[in-house]
C-alpha cells in the first residue's frame, strides 16, 4: 500500500469505521511510515475535539412546561389507525400491487401467445368452424327415385331438426314423419321440448302441423 | 429496541396514549439537541424536534420493532430538518432566525461564568459545522455526534452505506481544516 492509499482510508480509520483487516494494513504501514502516522494523529485529535466541544456544551432544552403542553399536543392527535404494515412485505403497500402486476401481465402474455399458437383451433379456409352444426338443408321433395336414396342416407342429427319440414306428394301426405331414433340425444340437449313435423302437398297446398313432445308422443296438431 | 420501550409501543398502539411520554422521555434532550445543530437556530429546531414527536406519536403504527427505536426517531428528526431547510431556502430572507436564536439562549436568564463558556464552546462547534454541507453535516452528526454505526446512521439517512463513508470522510478533513483555520488555539493538537 502506497501512502496516498493511505491517506484516502485514515479519515476512517480515525473514527474505527474500516474493517479490522484493512485497518491492520494501515497500522502496518504507518509503524513504518511517520508522514502518514502524523497525518492519522492530526486526524484523530480533530476528531476528539470536535467531540469534547459537544460533550462540553450545553444542549438546549425545553421547560418543564413546554414538555407537558407539548406532550399534550402531541398525545390528543391520533395513532394512525389503518394497518399498513403487511406481515410480508412490511410497510410498504405499493409492493404487493407491483408484484402481483409482475408476475400477472407476463403471465397473461405467455397465455395468448400459447392459445394463438397451439391451443387455438385452426379454423378452415373455407366455411365455418367445424364446431357449429350446419342446419340441414330442407329436405327434396320425395320422389320414388330419391325415395330410396333417402332411406339409405343416414338421417340428419336429431338435435339440428328444430323444425324438420317434410314435404311428400299427395297420395303419401299423411304420411308421417319418420321418427327419430335417438330421443335419448335430444333429452341430452335438454333445449327441445316440443317437435313438430310439417307435412305440405304440393299439388294441394295443403299444410299439416303435428306437434310431438320429447318422447315423441303425439301432442296435437295444427294448420 | 429493548424490552421496556417495546411494551410502552405497545400500550400507546392499544390505546393507553399516555405511554407515549415514558417512551420519548431519553430523547427529550437529544431530539432538541440534534435538531439544533441540524438547523443552526433554535427557532427551527424547535420546530422540527416538536413536528418529530408529533408524526412519531401519529405514525407509531409503521415503526418495526426489529428496528432501533432511536434511529426510527432520528430519522423522522432528519426528514423534519430537511424539509425545514428546503422551506427556508425557498423563503424570503429575514432577520428574524437569529434574533430568534439570541432569543432561545438567552431565555434561561443570566449567562453566568461556565455556561457563558459553554455558550462559546457551543458556537464554536456550530462555527465548524457551517464548513459542511447539509448532508455532512448530517452524516457527521448521526456518527460521530450521536455515534451511530455506519449502516444505522445510512438507514436513519435513508442511503447507503458507501455513500455515507465518502460523505464522513469529506466531512471529517473539513472539520481539522475549519477548526485549524478558525480556532487555531483549539489546535495545539492537530498541528
Amino acid at each position: 500500500m502506497n501512502c496516498r492509499r493511505i491517506r484516502r482510508s485514515i479519515l476512517l480509520l480515525a473514527g474505527n469505521d474500516l474493517p479490522e483487516r484493512k485497518a491492520c494494513r494501515l497500522r502496518d504501514h504507518m509503524e513504518q511510515c511517520e508522514i502518514c502516522r502524523n497525518e492519522f494523529r492530526r486526524y484523530t485529535a480533530a476528531l476528539n475535539k470536535v467531540k469534547e466541544l459537544a460533550d462540553r456544551e450545553t444542549p438546549p432544552e425545553w421547560t418543564d412546561t413546554e414538555w407537558r403542553a407539548l406532550m399534550a399536543r402531541t398525545i390528543s392527535a391520533r395513532v394512525e389507525k389503518r394497518p399498513l404494515v403487511s406481515p410480508v412485505f412490511g410497510n410498504r403497500p405499493l409492493v404487493p400491487l407491483i408484484r402481483g402486476l409482475a408476475v400477472a401481465v407476463p403471465a397473461v402474455v405467455i397465455g395468448l401467445v400459447l392459445w394463438n399458437t397451439v391451443l387455438k383451433p385452426k379454423s378452415s379456409p373455407v366455411g365455418p368452424s367445424p364446431a357449429y352444426v350446419q342446419r340441414p338443408e330442407p329436405t327434396p321433395p320425395i320422389t320414388p327415385s330419391t325415395q330410396q336414396n333417402q332411406n339409405e342416407e343416414k338421417e340428419p342429427d336429431v338435435r339440428t331438426l328444430e323444425k324438420p319440414v317434410l314435404v311428400a306428394r299427395a297420395p303419401t301426405a299423411e304420411r308421417p314423419a319418420p321418427r327419430p331414433k335417438e330421443p335419448a340425444a335430444a333429452q341430452k340437449e335438454g333445449s327441445q321440448d316440443v317437435v313438430s313435423v310439417t307435412l305440405v302437398s304440393q299439388d294441394t297446398g295443403l299444410k299439416v302441423v303435428w306437434f310431438l313432445d320429447k318422447n315423441f308422443d303425439w301432442k296435437g296438431e295444427g294448420k | 429496541m429493548n424490552e421496556h420501550e417495546k411494551e410502552l409501543v405497545e400500550m400507546v398502539l392499544a390505546g393507553k396514549t399516555e405511554a407515549f411520554e415514558p417512551l420519548i422521555l431519553p430523547y427529550r434532550a437529544s431530539l432538541l439537541n440534534l435538531a439544533f445543530r441540524m438547523t443552526g437556530n433554535m427557532e427551527d429546531a424547535n420546530e422540527a424536534a416538536q413536528e418529530t414527536l408529533m408524526r412519531a406519536f401519529k405514525y407509531l403504527r409503521r415503526y418495526e420493532p426489529e428496528r432501533s427505536f432511536r434511529n426510527w426517531i432520528y430519522g423522522i428528526l432528519i426528514n423534519e430538518a430537511r424539509k425545514l431547510r428546503a422551506d427556508r431556502a425557498n423563503a424570503p430572507l429575514s432577520l428574524e432566525t437569529e434574533a430568534g436564536t439570541e432569543r432561545a439562549l438567552d431565555a434561561n436568564g443570566p449567562v453566568p461564568g461556565d455556561a457563558y463558556a459553554a455558550r462559546e464552546t457551543r458556537s464554536q462547534l456550530m462555527e465548524c459545522l457551517t464548513a459542511l454541507t447539509a448532508r455532512e453535516k448530517e452524516i457527521f452528526l448521526m456518527r460521530d455526534i450521536e455515534e451511530l454505526s455506519i449502516a444505522e446512521a445510512a438507514k436513519a439517512l435513508g442511503t447507503s452505506s458507501i455513500s455515507v463513508r465518502v460523505n464522513l470522510s469529506r466531512a471529517r478533513k473539513k472539520i481539522k481544516d475549519a477548526i485549524l483555520a478558525r480556532y487555531p488555539h483549539l489546535a495545539e493538537d492537530i498541528r
